[in-house]
């Protein structure tokens, strides 16, 4: 501003005075009536959540150890199986289970003691996990709200003979699983047993307990019908799918390099019908009972038979599935073999007493369509 | 400095001409009038154009944006109760023939999926045309052949079309398959979906995105990142897909096919990993474009330039005046007298103005933006737990993924699972709800919002006590500790029915209560916003001409004042 600097113009310093009041007047009221520049940013709050610690995708990665852990199937595979056919740990055969507990208790007395007692009377149900988007295996039914299958007849048939056989579901919890996380729920002691198309293998017997086959699988390859894919060696290169956690992918591994097939793995089988619809993989890799189940949502699919996978890997039963129901090993060793026992007394049971063809007929043979035996041998070898 | 200038200036004049000093004096005063009213002009203008843009664009686009978020959530919420489509109208099995009508019609009328799906290409079109240059119209890049054909990308084998592009186009929205959220849309913004796509390294869907691409044939190497893809392209694309995906799994489930759940599970993957953050990046870039609108709309800039150039202005008059007393011995000149009134008059109208728009646009900010935004928030949020919720209870026990991202989302509302209101944190966010209805500019948020958030929750909360203490439930082991002394109890067989029942029924109705109430809130927001951000302007409209006429009539009046003193020397 202009200051007076000139004592004696006493004019010009009134005049410079004027001016700098005048200014400072003006900014004075335009800065009052408008203190500076406005902003509007979103609210933090209004902005999207972080990172959720759950994913939400409903196929997004699991839980630790989600996909083959350290001791997941993968990893295990070497030296788990000897070249016998038995396994390592304890030099038995794969197949081989406790003996079947004769007589099997009446239901509804279990005896004093035991864990089926204290699940019996302590508890009053059953915890089995179940997989319910593989039909005919496991399903559910959302128009009754029931669930339906193989698996969960057989899950049932247990159930029954522990509690009786009058109002069975009110005795079970029963509890949804996928391919990858059956091993997790036992080990974490959250199902008492798992009745999920599981196979028997020397890397599992690791860490579950098996009772001995109650179904004999095999595995097979579903393919568009017409599509000329008629044999592993015709999908070399490219996509093929298989459900996360489960048998085929290592199985595959063993196919040599030129004709190796790309394996991808999704979560459930379910979700490789969805990629071969899609056209994103040309054929699905699992046992036949779930492809059969595949089979029958999609007309334009067909499985092709054992020839399909080639002598190697048919060699040597490679192509078994054998089913067995998986119960946590709980440390008490004692206590686990008298379940194993009690389980596979009941599977002995209900084959012997036609519940097994009953249920087979009901589920799996308009899908296979073939007469189904019961694997009535494992069981009798091991009583033996 | 002044002085110096001005000792200069009368060092200079003193070797002219009294009338060369006039005609100099005069042509000072009209260049600083000019200047004045050519700043006013300009920054008034600017002003009015940022305020009328804000209003009938960014804050449109805004809200345009959010409304295709809410209609994409709300598509995947109804997609995810497609599973209980077959029990929907067995929940009142027993009821009268006449309340199972009603329930019908209810149903009927629900918000559909294909009205939510409808509404949001609706809205995908709205933002393509509110902001051309979003997505930049260079239809040779895009429409390479099988670059926006989805079966291209998402299922190689189903498009009779030419190769997929080549790898110098970016896929055009990277469409993958939408099990596999392994690359998503890689779309940058603030606050994407870095936590989908980042937490999927190890999914084994990885590999289908790999796998499916290099099986194209003729498919060169992987395509760059979708990075340049604007989302309104990848939302036109994939949207559709989606549709089909959701309509696939309709027609499985109708027949019973079990396929049809896996439909819906990657079609809600897709949803939630790709299709929901697009339209994120949308709401962050118009929420950033209103925030730029109102920095433009009142900037401090202006105000200066303003503030400046009246002063020179006023300064040069008074000056004028000054020397003419001087030299004249006339102690007022009429002219310049009236001169300087209308430059005062057009400096407070100036003020006046801007304070006047300035307030309206806070308070259009505090009472329509912000709640509107919140809102608009928890509406998604709100719809994310719905999804949850009914995903959890599809999943028959092995949900516990689900229960976690409900509690998870809940919280962001600023609720527990309960119904509670979480303690205020300090550090962390709030809840978005809770802030929308705590803000003491929100008066017109209406208060039974919390009341019907809280009536949902209650029910879901019912739910999943019903489900965790049967033991026949499927959904129990998720929630219970296990085996825990649930022992002699009555059991239900149909507990599972029983929770079905109630989350389609009562939820279903306090759940809808809740969107609507908050439908309303949102609506009442963005009128509060519109409303002020036009008040705002109309602030402004009369200034932009009444400023320069006046600075004109100024000028004149100069003139005509200095005018008479100059012919004294002609």
């Amino acid at each position: 501003m202009t200051s007076g600097t000139g004592a004696g113009d006493r004019r010009r310093s009134a005049r410079a005075w004027a001016l700098g009041a005048g200014a400072l007047t003006l900014t004075l009221i335009l800065v009052l009536a408008a203190c500076g520049t406005a902003r509007s940013p979103l609210p933090i709050e209004a902005g999207p959540l972080p990172a959720s610690p759950a994913p939400a995708e409903p196929d997004g990665p699991h839980g630790p150890g989600a996909v083959g852990g350290p001791a997941g199937p993968g990893s295990g595979a070497v030296g788990a199986t000897r070249a016998d056919g038995t396994c390592r740990q304890d030099g038995r055969p794969v197949r081989a289970s406790e003996p079947p507990l004769a007589p099997l208790p009446p239901p509804g007395h279990m005896p004093a003691g035991s864990r089926l007692r204290s699940i019996a009377q302590d508890r009053g149900y059953l915890r089995i996990g179940i997989v319910t988007d593989a039909p005919p295996a496991g399903l559910m039914n959302w128009r009754t709200l029931r669930l339906e299958g193989f698996d969960v007849g057989i899950a049932r048939a247990v159930a029954a003979a522990i509690f009786g056989s009058t109002d069975v579901d009110s005795h079970i919890q029963f509890r949804a699983v996928t391919t990858t996380d059956r091993e997790d729920l036992l080990r974490s002691n959250m199902v008492d047993m798992l009745v999920a198309t599981m196979t028997i293998t020397c890397e599992r017997k690791r860490q579950v307990r098996f009772s001995s086959v109650y179904y004999e699988a095999t595995l097979r390859l579903l393919v568009r019908a017409g599509s000329g894919i008629d044999s592993l060696t015709a999908l070399a290169g490219r996509p093929v799918c298989t459900a996360a956690g489960g048998t085929a992918d290592e199985k595959l591994e063993r196919v040599r390099p030129p004709e190796t097939p790309r394996v991808v793995t999704l979560p459930r089988i379910a979700d490789c019908l969805v990629a071969l619809q899609y056209g994103d993989v040309d054929a699905i890799v699992g046992d036949d009972v779930l492809l059969a189940g595949l089979a029958a949502q999609d007309p334009y699919t067909t499985v092709l038979g054992p020839g399909a996978f080639g002598a190697a890997l048919a060699a040597h039963g490679g192509l078994d599935e054998p089913y067995g129901i998986a119960m946590p090993i709980t440390g008490d060793a004692a206590s686990d073999d008298a379940f194993v026992s009690f389980v596979n007394g009941v599977l002995r049971q209900i084959m012997v007493d036609g519940t097994w063809s009953r249920l087979y007929d009901e589920w799996l043979r308009p899908g296979l369509r073939a007469q189904g035996h019961p694997p009535l041998a494992d069981l009798d070898r091991d009583s033996t | 400095m002044v002085v110096r200038v001005v000792r200069i200036a009368r060092g200079a004049a003193r070797h002219c001409d009294a009338e060369v000093r006039l005609v100099g004096l005069l042509a000072l005063v009209v260049l600083a009038l000019g200047l004045f009213g050519f700043t006013i002009r300009a920054v008034v203008s600017h002003r009015l154009e940022a305020t009328d843009d804000l209003l009938a664009r960014q804050g449109r686009a805004l809200a345009t944006a959010q409304e295709l978020r809410a209609a994409l959530s709300q598509a995947d919420a109804a997609a995810a109760a497609e599973v209980f489509a077959p029990v929907e109208l067995l929940v009142d099995r027993g009821a009268p023939s006449a309340q199972q009508r009603r329930r019908y019609d209810g149903i009927k009328s629900d918000v559909s999926f294909e009205m939510s799906v409808a509404a949001s290409a609706r809205s995908v079109l709205d933002l393509r045309r509110l902001d051309p240059a979003l997505c930049p119209d260079d239809t040779d890049a895009r429409l390479v052949p099988g670059a926006v054909d989805p079966g291209a990308d998402l299922g190689r084998a189903t498009d009779g079309g030419g190769p997929p592009v080549t790898a110098g186009h970016d896929q055009s929205g990277g469409l993958e398959p939408p099990w596999s959220d392994t690359s998503g849309p890689q779309v940058p913004g603030p606050g994407t979906a870095a936590a989908p796509a980042g937490a999927a390294g190890a999914t084994p869907g990885a590999v289908v995105a790999d796998g499916a691409r290099a099986a194209g044939s003729g498919d060169g190497p992987a395509a760059a990142p979708a990075g340049e893809s604007c989302p309104l392209d990848l939302l036109a694309q994939e949207i559709p897909v989606y549709n089909g995906m959701v309509e696939r799994a309709r027609a499985n489930d109708r027949v019973e096919l079990s396929v049809g759940e896996a439909y819906l599970r990657a079609a809600s993957t897709m949803m939630r990993a790709e299709i929901l953050p697009a339209t994120e990046v949308l709401v962050a870039r118009y929420a950033d474009a209103v925030d730029r609108a109102y920095r433009h709309a009142t900037g401090a800039r202006g105000e200066w330039a303003v503030v400046v150039t009246a002063a020179v202005a006023l300064g040069a008059l008074v000056g004028a005046q000054v020397l003419l007393v001087r030299r004249t011995n006339r102690l007022v000149n009429p002219g310049l007298l009236i001169a300087t009134a209308a430059v005062l008059a057009a400096v407070t109208w100036t003020a006046v103005a801007f304070g006047t728009q300035q307030s309206r646009l806070d308070a259009g900010r505090d009472a329509g933006y912000r709640p509107m935004t919140l809102l608009a928030r928890s509406k998604t949020l709100a719809l994310e737990a719905r999804v949850d919720e009914n995903l959890s209870l599809a999943a028959l026990g092995n949900g516990l993924r689900f229960d976690e991202h409900f509690a998870w989302v809940a919280r962001g509302l600023g609720f527990d699972s309960s119904g509670e209101r979480l303690p205020p944190e300090p550090v962390t966010r709030r809840g978005s709800l809770v802030v929308a209805l705590d803000a003491p500019a929100g008066g017109g948020t209406p208060t039974d919002l919390e009341a019907d958030l809280r009536a949902w929750l209650r029910i879901r909360q019912s739910v999943v006590r019903l489900l965790a203490s049967s033991p026949d439930s499927v959904v129990a082991a998720a929630h219970g500790p296990g085996d825990a002394g649930i022992r002699g109890d009555p059991r239900s067989s149909d507990a599972f029915g029983e929770a079905v029942t109630r989350t389609l029924g009562p939820g279903t109705t306090a759940f809808t209560r809740f969107l609507g109430t908050l439908d309303v809130a949102v609506d009442t927001a963005r009128g509060r916003f519109d409303t002020d951000v036009h008040q705002a302007g109309a602030a402004l409209r009369g200034l932009r001409l009444a400023g320069p006429a006046l600075v004109l009539a100024a000028i004149i009046a100069a003139v005509a004042g200095i005018w008479p003193r100059l012919r004294e020397y002609l």
